[in-house]
């Protein structure tokens, strides 16, 4: 049995769209009810910088994928 | 935000003597913890690597490991920095004037309370147990006399000090509010 590919990169999507919402929720709280200094903002800007690297990485990658490929589940074998 | 030089409800003047949070070692399990989860994704491609040198030799194998293995760390650093937003947004707020106490509990439920100094009866300063003695960590107990019969400073760095602290600016405001009373009302006649 083969699945295409692009299968996994929605439910890939799903899972981010997910994780930005609520990345989203959790910085507004820390902006909002956080104590004005340099410990609101580092953590805050070490938050996203680290999810921009993680992403921007995955992104170089996953462009550079032929999502018309296939996954043999079949001929996948188990550890 | 809040601005600790305009603390919201406060008098004109208001001096902010100190601002507290938890010891930084409560976090310290939570880190190790970060670590040896973002460590599993690593540590399972070097297993398949070993076990089966060829698995990754299907390109299809590999973006389906690339989108796991960064979905969960993605996931796991939002839970690091949420647990992290939780002990932060944690603080108690010592003035001239009042206490604040503000608890984080999870995203959406906070809990701000308020102590004037005047009201503040006794301090206890609480350390037990050998790392929090070797660090110097503990619990502050304040007893009031109002409706929360008594405020807890939890886990925070040198317990001794801050009651000290509390202590002598609950008193120096028990008597400033006493001259107060005697100049608007006079000294209370001797029966």
């Amino acid at each position: 049995m083969s699945i295409p590919l692009v299968i996994f990169l929605f439910a890939w999507f799903v899972f981010l769209v997910i994780f930005t919402f609520l990345a989203l929720v959790s910085v507004v709280q820390m902006l909002r009810f956080g104590v004005a200094g340099p410990g609101t903002y580092l953590s805050t800007v070490t938050f996203l910088a680290v999810t921009g690297l993680v992403l921007g990485g995955v992104g170089l990658y996953l462009a550079g994928v032929d999502w018309n490929a296939t996954l043999d589940i079949a001929l996948t074998p188990l550890l | 935000m809040i601005d600790i030089n305009h603390l919201p409800g406060g008098a004109t003047g208001e001096r902010t003597i100190l601002v507290l949070r938890r010891h930084w070692i409560t976090l310290f399990s939570l880190f190790v913890m970060f670590v040896a989860v973002v460590l599993l994704p690593i540590g399972t491609y070097i297993a398949i690597r070993y076990t089966s040198p060829a698995f990754f030799d299907d390109a299809a194998r590999s973006v389906l490991f690339i989108l796991g293995a960064s979905i969960f760390f993605l996931y796991t650093w939002l839970f690091l920095y949420q647990h992290f937003l939780d002990y932060y947004l944690d603080t108690w707020i010592v003035t001239d004037d009042r206490i604040l106490n503000i608890e984080q509990h999870g995203l959406f439920a906070r809990t701000v309370s308020e102590l004037r100094l005047h009201r503040v009866q006794d301090v206890t300063a609480e350390v037990k147990g050998f790392v929090r003695t070797v660090f110097d960590y503990g619990d502050v107990h304040i007893q009031t006399a109002g409706e929360t019969q008594r405020f807890q400073f939890e886990e925070i760095p040198h317990p001794n000090a801050v009651a000290k602290m509390v202590m002598d600016l609950a008193e120096k405001e028990r008597k400033e509010h006493l001259e107060e009373a005697v100049e608007e009302f006079g000294m209370p006649k001797k029966a």
